[in-house]
């Protein structure tokens, strides 16, 4: 079972939110324009993803998270195909791995300026 | 992609592969049973650039580029870093992958920096004492500054 699912809608802002103990990911986001975390906590999900962000088409996802806490889950944080991601203020421990930034598909992350 | 100020402890710390593109700013990885900061080389070119990181006690390499066992490339940059305690090297260089250094510390490793099976670029300034094996290990070719 997923902790949130976000799938095809335009901006999404989630803010002070726990998400605790899910089979699956805690917070799965696919084909979303843009999602902004902050101040959020992401813990024990040890078979899945604390923040799994991609699409399943071609565009962009735009993922901003900021003063998370993504504990004991099994990748802290994926960020695949199409996702510009920016993480600011974060801790991710007693994962199985922390962030893992892939290109499993077609529409490769790309480079986004560093933050000044 | 880019991550700042954030800290990690786990298994692995931060990983790039398959093309991406990763700026890793302020940011530490600390205590993990594999690598710190890791670049996997891909036909698409894998980039990651570091500044400002800490990667301390993990049981292989604190910054590592390529060595993934697959093709393409892998480059990582890094300025302003710490390497300590890791069980291999501080920076390396590994086969498909290619390291840019500057003014980095890389202290307490088994070795410090590793150009063995890949291209290690210095640009100086690297604070390169006390690793337990060897300080250097393979080619590191010094570039100058602009």
């Amino acid at each position: 079972m997923i902790g949130l699912e976000l799938t095809l809608v335009n901006i999404v802002h989630l803010e002070n939110v726990v998400i605790n103990g899910f089979n699956g990911d805690g917070i799965e986001i696919f084909d979303v324009g843009a999602v902004f975390v902050k101040d959020s906590i992401v813990r024990n999900c040890a078979a899945g993803t604390a923040i799994y962000a991609g699409r399943t088409s071609s565009g962009t996802t735009i993922v901003s998270i900021d003063g998370a806490r993504l504990e004991g889950n099994g990748y802290a944080l994926v960020a695949d195909s199409g996702t510009r991601l920016t993480v600011r203020n974060t801790a991710a421990s007693r994962n199985a791995t922390g962030f893992w930034f892939r290109s499993a598909g077609a529409f490769g992350p790309r480079w986004q300026r560093s933050r000044t | 992609m880019t991550v700042s100020d954030t800290t990690t402890f786990q298994t692995s710390a931060f990983l790039a592969e398959g093309g991406s593109h990763v700026t890793i700013r302020n940011s530490a990885a600390v205590r993990s049973l594999g690598n710190g900061f890791s670049v996997a080389e891909s036909t698409l070119g894998t980039e990651m650039v570091v500044d400002g990181c800490l990667a301390s006690e993990h049981n292989y390499n604190g910054f590592l580029a390529g060595a993934a066992g697959g093709s393409g490339t892998a480059l990582l940059t890094i300025s302003n870093s710490v390497a300590s305690n890791n069980g291999s090297n501080g920076i390396v260089a590994g086969t498909n992958g290619t390291v840019r250094a500057f003014s980095n510390i890389s202290t307490r490793n088994s070795y410090g920096l590793n150009g063995q099976n890949g291209t290690f670029e210095s640009f100086g300034n690297n604070a390169v004492k006390g690793n337990y094996t060897m300080e250097t290990l393979g080619p590191i070719t010094s570039v100058p500054t602009m």
